[in-house]
């Protein structure tokens, strides 16, 4: 086996790598999909006529979902874990071979569901567009990553097991299970349709508990990993720590269905639906609290000049706003008007390009320098990377939930449907305008990593350091 | 020593699927379990050969990303996309004979779940989807003039269908 398979740290190191590049191609073609909403002719007047079949906001909506949530996000928290949790475990990864081979079945993943979503393969089913061949290649994918992240705890040297790991293990557990069920695995005749009403039940079980169950405790443990490294303190409360996670444990599972609320399901399922979704404003505190705490006793200066620290605090705020948000927007008097707005798609964005998208940020400022022994390139751009990411996550959510709340109160108020469309030109501008802000953003941290990555090496590797006493 | 935690590991990973299979049960097998949520109501009806063509255009092209199927029992859905008609709120029941159900995640455009009860012809549909700001100057939608005509036919007829 080539030696650059087996090199320690090189899994983490082309995940981070690879997931970048996603990042950056489906911000793109979120704003290109969102440009259309405003001019919707706009690719057109460009385009020769062969290709605007393929670009339609139909087409691209789903590439940019699935690109962003898969291709980025799953793959920059998969390839953070696969440094954390040997860290966290004292021993090195169980299988670096394993590690580089996830990734290479990952890639072949989603450049298979490009082509396949552009080609209009659609099951109709939101996150769960692709057809069953590729959820089979997914599911290999968690089967490989968990044997990487199961073996390594096993062999681990510390016998305490930090609440990254307990995170990082649900994810996948819970993961597999969401998956499985979401898309029907076991049924490659139906497009993993359920037949009927059940179908929508069973689908917005598995959306709202792919980013519930699989993306929250993912970015959780990076959280919860960088958090007192940051701030050079332990984590302020294991019990704490522990009480939140099994409230989340608890809360979500029946969460899925508010998708439905006052539409035609059973009334004790939309029910259900919202008690959970209230249990869970107090995982999200406890969490919080914990975090809050932690960041104090390190002290704010620390964190707050620290690239890695900017981002973990920003994306924490992220993080209490959408957790605020989901259980009171899940009351039936709110859903009356801001579900099918632009509301939700504020709402969607705030968590995972806000909350999860900054701690994998952080973790990439974190480890890179840790993994290569090469320092970061510029800690100026890298500022300049967050600030301008920050600002635009805000501008483009704040923007959407007040095009939402107009939406919505004109629907109720309003005369005709269609009057409620012209005004949201301004909003959709707004959303264009903050998006390109953050794709420059981007640029700006491709390049610096691009430098950083062709640096020489000024520090010695810490892959097999002992870490810091991090999370309790 | 070992042997010990690794038992614990085990436990409470059970734990963990258990509490996550309750939710399971409840919120996903119970209403799978549940017949009546598959009695077909009193409107729905199996879609023909060019319907389910029209259907499988419609998600393909991710129609329904925009387009909500679904008419809740709220005054402004009532009022918006029932012409006033409670009766007109959407059943379980309406569903059953589609694979699956696309009942919307956005409403960049109008509920469809009873737009061919509105008076359009089919001709003036496929018009609609050749160059929808004829109809509507402002309108957000795609134009779908590249799609051959017999799928925008399809398209059309799968729309229409959709009444009581
Ligand atoms: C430059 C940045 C971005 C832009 C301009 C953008 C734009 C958009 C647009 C136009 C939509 C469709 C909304 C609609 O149907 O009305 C959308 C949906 C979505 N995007 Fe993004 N996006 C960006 C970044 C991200 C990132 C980084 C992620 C995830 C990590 C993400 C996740 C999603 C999700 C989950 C949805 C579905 C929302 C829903 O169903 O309500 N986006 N985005
Ligand atoms: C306390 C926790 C939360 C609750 C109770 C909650 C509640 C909700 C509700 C009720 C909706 C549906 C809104 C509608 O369509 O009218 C929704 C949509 C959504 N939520 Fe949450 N939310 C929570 C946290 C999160 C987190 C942490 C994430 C991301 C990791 C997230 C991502 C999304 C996405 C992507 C959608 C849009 C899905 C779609 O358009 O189909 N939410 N949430």
């Amino acid at each position: 086996m080539p030696q650059v398979w087996k090199e320690e740290g090189s899994a983490t190191r082309n995940f981070l790598i690879s997931a970048t590049v996603w990042l950056v191609v489906a911000m793109f073609v979120g704003l290109i999909a969102g440009l259309q909403l405003a001019f919707p002719d706009i690719l057109r007047n460009i385009l020769p006529e062969s290709l605007r079949g393929i670009t339609t906001f139909g087409r691209l909506r789903p590439l940019h979902t699935n690109g962003a949530l898969f291709g980025w996000l799953l793959m920059a928290t998969f390839g953070a874990h696969l440094y954390i949790v040997p860290k966290l475990c004292r021993t090195r990864l169980y299988s670096e071979p394993i590690g580089n081979l996830t990734l290479v079945l990952f890639n072949i993943a989603i450049v298979w569901a490009a082509m396949a979503l552009l080609a209009g393969e659609n099951q109709g089913k939101e996150y769960a567009e692709l057809p069953w061949s590729l959820d089979m290649l997914i599911v290999v994918i968690f089967v490989l990553q968990s044997i990487n992240i199961f073996g390594t705890i096993a062999r681990r040297k510390d016998k305490q097991m930090y609440v990254s790991l307990w995170y990082v293990m649900a994810s996948l557990l819970w993961g597999a299970v969401v998956y499985v069920i979401g898309n029907k695995i076991w049924d490659p005749w139906h497009n993993g349709a359920y037949q009927g009403i059940s179908d929508a039940i069973a689908t917005s079980f598995y959306i709202h508990n792919a980013v519930g169950m699989i993306f929250t405790p993912a970015g959780l443990a990076v959280a919860y990993y960088l958090i007192p490294l940051v701030a050079g303190k332990p984590i302020y409360g294991h019990r704490v720590s522990m009480a939140g996670f099994w409230l989340l444990a608890i809360g979500y599972p029946p969460i899925g269905v508010h998708h439905l609320i006052l539409g035609p399901i059973p009334y004790w399922l939309e029910s259900v639906s919202i008690a959970g979704g209230i249990l869970l404003i107090f995982a999200v505190w406890t969490v919080l609290y914990n975090w809050y705490k932690t960041m104090q006793a390190g002290g704010w200066g620390r964190i707050l000049t620290s690239v890695p620290g900017k981002f973990l605090f920003l994306g924490a705020i992220f993080y209490f706003i959408t957790c605020i948000e989901g259980p009171l927007h899940a009351l039936r008097t709110m859903q009356d008007i801001i579900h099918f707005t632009y509301w939700v798609v504020g709402h969607a964005h705030t968590p995972v390009l806000g909350a999860f998208s900054f701690f994998a940020w952080a973790f990439i400022y974190w480890g890179l320098p840790r993994l290569t022994g090469r320092m970061i390139y510029s800690q100026r751009l890298a500022h300049w990377h967050f600030w301008l990411t920050a600002l635009g996550v805000i501008a483009m959510t704040m923007a959407l939930r007040f095009a939402g709340v107009m939406q919505g109160t004109m629907w109720v108020h309003g005369g005709s449907f269609y009057s409620s469309i012209a005004p949201l030109m301004t909003y959709n501008i707004i959303r264009a305008i903050s998006g390109a802000v953050i794709i420059i953003g981007q640029v700006v941290m491709v390049y610096n990593l691009y430098h950083t990555l062709r640096s020489a090496k000024t520090q010695k590797q810490t892959t097999t350091q002992v870490p810091a006493r991090a999370a309790g | 020593m070992n042997r010990l935690s690794d038992n614990v590991a085990y436990l409470i990973g059970g734990i963990l699927l258990t509490i996550l299979l309750i939710g399971v049960n409840l919120t996903v097998i119970l209403p799978l379990m549940d017949e009546s949520l598959y009695k077909p109501s009193s409107r729905a009806r199996p879609m023909s050969a060019t319907e389910e063509k029209g259907f499988a255009i419609y998600k393909r092209e991710g129609c329904w990303y925009c387009h909500s199927m679904q008419v809740r029992r709220t005054e402004s859905d009532v009022k918006l996309w029932a012409g006033g008609n409670k009766e007109l709120v959407s059943k379980p029941g309406d569903y059953v004979y589609m694979w699956p159900a696309l009942w919307g995640t956005q409403r960049n455009g109008p509920d469809l779940m009873w737009v061919g009860s509105r008076g359009i012809s089919v001709e003036r549909q496929v018009e609609h989807l050749k160059d929808p700001r004829k109809f509507v100057p402002y309108s957000n939608m795609p134009s779908y003039d590249h799609l051959p005509e017999d799928e925008l036919l399809a398209l059309a007829e799968f729309i229409m269908s959709r009444k009581p």
